[in-house]
């Protein structure tokens, strides 16, 4: 009965000496991330810093709390000089999660070149230092193949090429439009003009160019004829419509953004939560992603000829 | 007894076992192997203050600007050797190397005086020397020539004192390892006062020319501010009293007939007539002038009147019966060529014969009585070049100023009854604006680079250089009845010459 006794004793002790809760949360250790894209289209340059936390449950959306970091010095430097970036906040337009304003550094200075180094310090109130270094990428004045279309002639050609320089493992996000002006509205307009048309269920849509690593496009003269006649639409004053010309804005990634971008391809959905999803930063002392893209414009002129086919002027 | 001694025993021996067993199966079974990351560094905590006299110099941390000037302090630093440059306008760069170390406070003191190579000099002169030296209103006991070394890189308010002149001030800016050179001329108050709009109650320091009636008023014309009369203590502004004359308000010459009658030609109005303070206009409708742009008046000795305008040359005289009487010349009757229009001066010599001006086609000799011209240009005539600016006339003898430059450079054009040689009394490149004969036969020459005095063989020029005026664009000369020169410039007012008497 002893021995008995002891038999269930032993385990008992052994599995209760174990009883010990254990929490497989460590303790929350705040990330800060900062995200800026300098670009060289305008003067005016964004940064933000914000802060991560902890969920309080798989789904984040009841946090409402504002993790932007305020007071923080944020400071650029542009060919040896100091862009000193100032914070502020503007009101949030969308309002159904965050309700406070949203806080951001600026500064209304600086527009940089291409192929130039930029460095950024944001030394954080708590002493935490973020810092990044880039380079905007080298569009050189000669950027565009000089094979690509000048004038879009319907009689000689039947196709719009435009190349550029390849500048390595970039990407590139054309967007190509037709500028126009209507009778009695003295505001510039102008319509998208897509790669192509794909038929789906007998529906024509249009599919647009997507930042991509390839440095050309081409589009087919049936393209063009279709938004050509989208134009005007059904309006029957065709001579209302004055075309000017066609326009390629190209925004040249640098390698940062272009690698942030690239990782960003990999996610299956906007659901799905990948436990090897790449996870691209280029911050010291934090995360985030600091990049520059340089935006570059060509234009191609269209033969008046082809634009009085439409009825346009 | 001795039984239950053994059964004590040997339950106390069991008590130990199961203790044993106990203490083994909580010390041993229970490992776990639990991986916690390590915590976070806490941020680098090095300190470094960094002050210097003077202060605001901006701070450069390894080579690149930080928001921040002395006295101020790099934090949140790590252990390390750390580039600093102070940098300030006007100071040489300063470079050091700071090693700081982390919870250690380390605080640096640049003293920019105790470095010679810091300081500055500046140099002063004056005209005349021996001026006494004001640096920011403190007097250094001082006098010019002095060279003041060893002063703080920065901007220095220098005052220049001489008697019987005005002080006169100047700021230098002062930079490291540098001597800056500060040289003034202090205006002779003996020989020189100048009246304008910082001094006075003239309307404008732009004076378009000059002239002194019989009781000695002075009368001065303005590019768009009126006709101005000063009788050497108060100023008046007639386009302020007349109504109507404000049309009239740019004043091309003024002249002063025998009759004490100011003749004034306008830019956009004709001719003034003024009288006794009374004003009677002559314009373009209600005269027989020719352009209502008057450029040049002279008379002749029975009073009849010559008008200049930049539509040819007009006449006007007072018949018999009280009435003005208007002609024009026609280009064909002086010799004129045919498509110049624009006079510029005007002059009777001692022969009668009228000498007019033009604006690009040379020179014209106008005989009255037979109404016969002679045209004199350089391409035949020795004339400097063929723009005319002024003409006057001594005796038979006929001085034209140029006011652009030929193959023959710039000045004076003189006839002497016979022919015509040239003169270079001005400085080069200036151009003749003026020209005046004062009581003395001395030669006083306007140009848009100070003004001339020639005469006995001597070329005196009086600029800011050589008086401390500023005589860099005279527009009129004029002596009034004690001997001073009058002299408007189009840049600093009316300026009085008392070294002619």
């Amino acid at each position: 009965m002893k021995r008995i006794l002891y038999i269930i004793a032993i385990p008992v002790l052994f599995f209760y000496s174990c009883s010990n809760s254990l929490n497989p949360y460590a303790p929350a250790r705040p990330r800060y991330i900062l995200n800026g894209i300098i670009r060289n289209d305008t003067s005016f340059q964004v940064v933000t810093i914000t802060e991560s936390y902890r969920p309080s449950n798989f789904n984040p959306t009841p946090d409402t709390e504002d993790v932007s970091i305020k007071g923080a010095e944020v400071n650029i430097w542009y060919n040896d000089t100091l862009y000193a970036l100032r914070d502020s906040s503007i009101n949030r337009i969308d309002t159904s999660r965050y309700t406070s304003k949203v806080n951001f550094y600026y500064c209304n200075n600086l527009k940089p070149g291409p192929n130039a180094d930029i460095e950024i310090q944001a030394l954080l109130p708590n002493g935490l230092l973020l810092s990044s270094v880039i380079r905007t990428p080298d569009v050189e004045n000669d950027f565009f193949d000089p094979a690509s279309v000048t004038v879009f002639d319907p009689t000689q050609i039947s196709q719009v090429y435009v190349g550029w320089k390849d500048l390595g493992n970039v990407y590139y996000a054309p967007k190509i439009s037709i500028i126009y002006y209507q009778k009695g509205d003295t505001s510039q307009k102008e319509i998208s003009v897509p790669l192509n048309y794909v038929n789906q269920n007998g529906n024509l849509v249009p599919n647009y160019p997507q930042p991509t690593k390839i440095n050309f496009f081409n589009i087919d003269l049936s393209t063009i004829n279709q938004v050509m006649s989208s134009i005007a639409g059904s309006d029957k004053n065709k001579s209302d419509f004055t075309v000017s010309k066609m326009m390629v804005d190209l925004i040249v990634y640098d390698s940062n953004l272009s690698t942030y971008f690239s990782s960003l391809q990999q996610s299956i959905d906007g659901f799905t939560v990948q436990l090897d999803a790449s996870d691209y930063s280029n911050i010291t002392g934090g995360f985030g992603i600091f990049g520059s893209y340089y935006k570059v414009s060509y234009r191609i002129d269209i033969t008046r000829a082809y634009i009085n086919s439409f009825g346009y002027n | 007894m001795r039984l239950k001694l053994r059964n004590i025993l040997k339950l106390i021996s069991k008590i130990i076992f199961v203790s044993a067993l106990f203490l083994l199966s909580t010390f041993s079974s229970c490992t776990k192997d639990v991986s916690v990351t390590p915590p976070d560094a806490p941020p680098p905590n090095g300190y470094l203050f960094i002050n210097s006299y003077p202060s605001g110099f901006q701070i450069y941390l390894n080579g690149l600007p930080r928001r921040r000037a002395t006295p101020d302090s790099l934090t949140w630093l790590s252990t390390n050797s750390y580039s600093i440059t102070l940098k300030k306008n006007l100071f040489r760069d300063t470079s050091f190397t700071v090693n700081v170390v982390e919870g250690i406070k380390k605080s640096v003191f640049v003293d920019y005086s105790k470095n010679p190579a810091m300081l500055g000099s500046i140099s002063l002169t004056s005209n005349p020397a021996n001026a006494m030296i004001f640096i920011n209103d403190s007097s250094i006991n001082q006098t010019t020539p002095v060279t003041i070394n060893n002063l703080m890189p920065g901007n220095y308010l220098i005052r220049f004192h001489a008697p019987n002149h005005r002080d006169d001030s100047t700021i230098v800016s002062v930079s490291s390892s540098n001597i800056t050179s500060a040289q003034k001329t202090l205006v002779d108050t003996t020989l020189w006062s100048e009246f304008n709009a910082s001094n006075s109650s003239i309307a404008t320091n732009q004076l378009t020319c000059i002239a002194i009636d019989n009781d000695n008023s002075i009368w001065m014309g303005t590019p768009g501010w009126g006709l101005l009369k000063f009788d050497g203590r108060t100023w008046e502004n007639l386009a302020n009293q007349i109504p109507g004359l404000a049309s009239h308000d740019s004043i091309n010459c003024i002249y002063v007939d025998q009759n004490n009658h100011k003749w004034v030609g306008t830019e956009f109005g004709g001719v003034l007539d003024v009288y006794n303070n009374i004003i009677h206009a002559y314009g373009f409708m209600s005269s027989g002038l020719s352009d209502f742009r008057v450029t040049a008046i002279t008379s002749d000795n029975e009073g009849a009147l010559y008008f200049g305008t930049k539509g040819g040359l007009n006449y006007s005289n007072v018949d018999g019966s009280g009435n003005r009487t208007w002609k024009t010349y026609s280009n064909s009757l002086l010799s004129i060529p045919s498509n110049e229009h624009w006079i510029t001066a005007l002059a009777f010599d001692a022969n009668k014969n009228l000498w007019i001006g033009t604006k690009s086609s040379g020179i014209v000799k106008f005989n009255q009585l037979d109404e016969s011209g002679t045209l004199f240009q350089f391409t035949s005539s020795n004339l400097i070049n063929n723009a005319i600016t002024s003409i006057v006339t001594s005796g038979t003898d006929v001085w034209a100023g140029h006011g652009a430059s030929s193959i023959f450079g710039t000045g004076i054009s003189h006839f002497n009854g016979n022919t015509w040689e040239k003169v270079y009394p001005i400085p080069q490149d200036s151009y003749v604006q003026c020209i005046f004969i004062d009581r003395m036969n001395n030669m006083w020459i306007g140009t848009d680079k100070g003004l001339v005095k020639y005469g006995q063989g001597l070329d005196i020029l009086f600029d800011s250089g050589s008086t401390g005026l500023n005589m860099d664009d005279v527009r009129g000369i004029a002596e009034d009845q004690f001997g001073n020169i009058w002299i408007a410039t189009y840049s600093d007012g009316l300026i009085e010459f008392k070294g002619n008497k």
